[in-house]
């Protein structure tokens, strides 16, 4: 389903001129529709590949 | 004359030169070249040629620090050097004055280098061309109407010029490659962990590499050996043993030079496709196996790549994004962009960074190291937005990144080294991806070609 931008910005980025949310949408657009079609086939158990390390295990 | 960073070492270890000489040389090359380049953003010349004369002293008396000892080197603004302003080409850190040095800058210094200067860049490290809205642009000394690259293209400006032995850059989607290939000089972006992000104003958090450039590739490899190792204060560092990486005479025959089928030959550049194909013959002629390989969908792992940086660095920057007018608008851009992302894209982009890394190991079954273009393009003029590649008009920003941006998501080590220059004498540049933490084979195969291509020692016209 295609996002709506606009909602977006006028919930979380208010600040943003009409002008320049306008050129940034299509960028935004072409980058979900490389992105979401990956989204849709990942398994379920893949976490991210983002390792929190706690003090203990830096010094072990 | 002596035109790379391992000459330099050499020539002060056996006495024929000394640091302050090498040093006054350097300062009046930035004071005659700057006004046409626009490549520093900081001059530290009363401080690098105390701490020459200091050196010189120290050798005089038989105590070498290490590998760069004596030699005058230069730092991107984003490192942060104790005293001395580092702005990361920004408006926000204009006053920014550390009371620190980064971990690179520490272990520089360690090794007896003389940092000369801080060097030019794109605004905040956010892009590609270094024409920087508040500081002027940094121009392209093998032709200054065109741009050095980004977005430390200042330290590529630098070292080509060969005011400096080395400038060191960072690279969050190919900012090291891409100056280093611009510019016709060697940068090395080495593995994820290799190198301590310590003290450097971040881009990003989980994309950042920090690394050499210079003249030559044992240059880089002689950098990377001063630089590589844990450091506890980042948590990306790695315990990963750090291996010898300057390569003596190098042979690559019977390597398996991984050449991809697909993406990486896809809209390039005449004279880059033409390059390459002669880069192919270099690495044949010296007994290399080109192996064929097919690698995964690039431009999905592209995409993947730029969830994560847009969201990344809207994150970082969200306390100051309140006054628009404090950034350009090309960066300002790709802020909005990460603000407007859900959480759940960039939670997703990593889960599928891990899917990546798996497919893309699957390459290295087959060869040993990959050879690609660094880039499709060679150096857009300033101030030029899109480049035609193929009868296709293509964003310069997106095409200058199209080959070096997943490597940073991927983590792997990646070297850029000249291979040529364009039929209007723009530098060319191809790209070596290893293992990771491999990245002493690809050290050796870049210094294989560079001794069997010798474009490492051409300098352009202003030098």
């Amino acid at each position: 389903m295609p996002r709506d931008w606009k909602a977006a910005a006028a919930a979380f980025a208010p600040d943003v001129p009409p002008e320049q949310l306008e050129k940034i949408i299509t960028s935004l657009d072409a980058l979900e529709a490389a992105f979401q079609p990956q989204v849709a086939k990942l398994p379920l158990e893949i976490e991210p590949a983002y390792v929190l390390l706690v003090a203990r295990e830096k010094e072990a | 004359m002596i035109s790379s960073l391992l000459e330099a070492a050499t020539a002060l270890r056996e006495g024929r030169v000394s640091s302050a000489e090498l040093t006054r040389e350097s300062l009046a090359s930035i004071e005659r070249l700057q006004p046409r380049l626009n490549y520093f953003l900081a001059m530290m010349g009363e401080a690098a040629l105390e701490r020459a004369r200091q050196l010189d002293e120290e050798l005089r008396r038989g105590h070498r620090r290490g590998l760069l000892h004596g030699v005058p080197i230069a730092v991107k603004d984003v490192f942060c050097t104790k005293g001395v302003k580092t702005t990361c080409g920004s408006l926000l850190f204009a006053d920014h004055v550390p009371d620190y040095d980064s971990a690179v800058v520490e272990k520089l210094q360690d090794a007896g280098a003389v940092i000369v200067g801080k060097t030019h860049m794109h605004e905040l490290a956010y892009g590609v061309t270094s024409d920087n809205p508040h500081y002027g642009p940094v121009r392209n000394p093998w032709n200054v109407s065109h741009v050095p690259g980004g977005s430390s293209g200042g330290s590529g400006a630098a070292v080509a010029a060969r005011s400096v032995f080395m400038a060191m850059g960072s690279d969050t989607g190919g900012s090291i490659r891409i100056p280093a290939a611009f510019c016709g000089c060697v940068g090395l972006k080495p593995t994820t962990g290799r190198v301590s992000r310590y003290g450097v104003l971040p881009l990003d958090f989980t994309l950042d590499h920090m690394g050499p450039l210079t003249p030559t590739v044992r240059d880089s490899a002689a950098v990377l050996q001063v630089l590589a190792g844990y450091d506890p204060r980042d948590d990306s560092s790695s315990k990963a043993p750090v291996g010898n990486y300057v390569p003596g005479r190098v042979a690559i025959k019977d390597l398996r030079l991984g050449v991809p089928e697909n993406f990486y030959n896809e809209r390039l550049h005449p004279d880059i496709a033409a390059a390459m194909e002669n880069l192919h013959k270099v690495a044949a002629d010296l007994g290399a196996q080109l192996a064929p390989v097919r690698v995964p969908d690039m431009a999905e792992v592209n995409a993947v790549a730029r969830v994560v940086l847009l969201s990344e660095a809207a994150a970082v920057m969200s306390p100051y994004l309140g006054d628009r007018s404090q950034f350009g608008p090309d960066v300002l851009a790709m802020f909005d962009q990460g603000r407007l992302l859900p959480a759940t894209d960039y939670v997703n982009a990593q889960r599928l960074r891990r899917v990546w890394q798996r497919e893309f190991a699957k390459v290295f079954e087959h060869c040993d190291v990959l050879l690609t273009p660094t880039s499709p393009n060679p150096a857009p003029r300033i101030g030029q937005t899109e480049v035609d590649l193929g009868g296709v008009m293509e964003d310069t920003r997106l095409a200058s990144t199209r080959f070096v941006r997943a490597i940073n998501l991927l983590g792997l080590p990646a070297l850029s080294l000249p291979c040529g220059f364009t039929s209007d004498q723009l530098p060319i540049g191809a790209q070596i991806i290893g293992r990771p933490f491999d990245e002493a084979t690809i050290l050796w195969v870049g210094a294989a070609l560079e001794d069997a291509m010798e474009f490492s020692r051409s300098t352009p016209p202003v030098a």
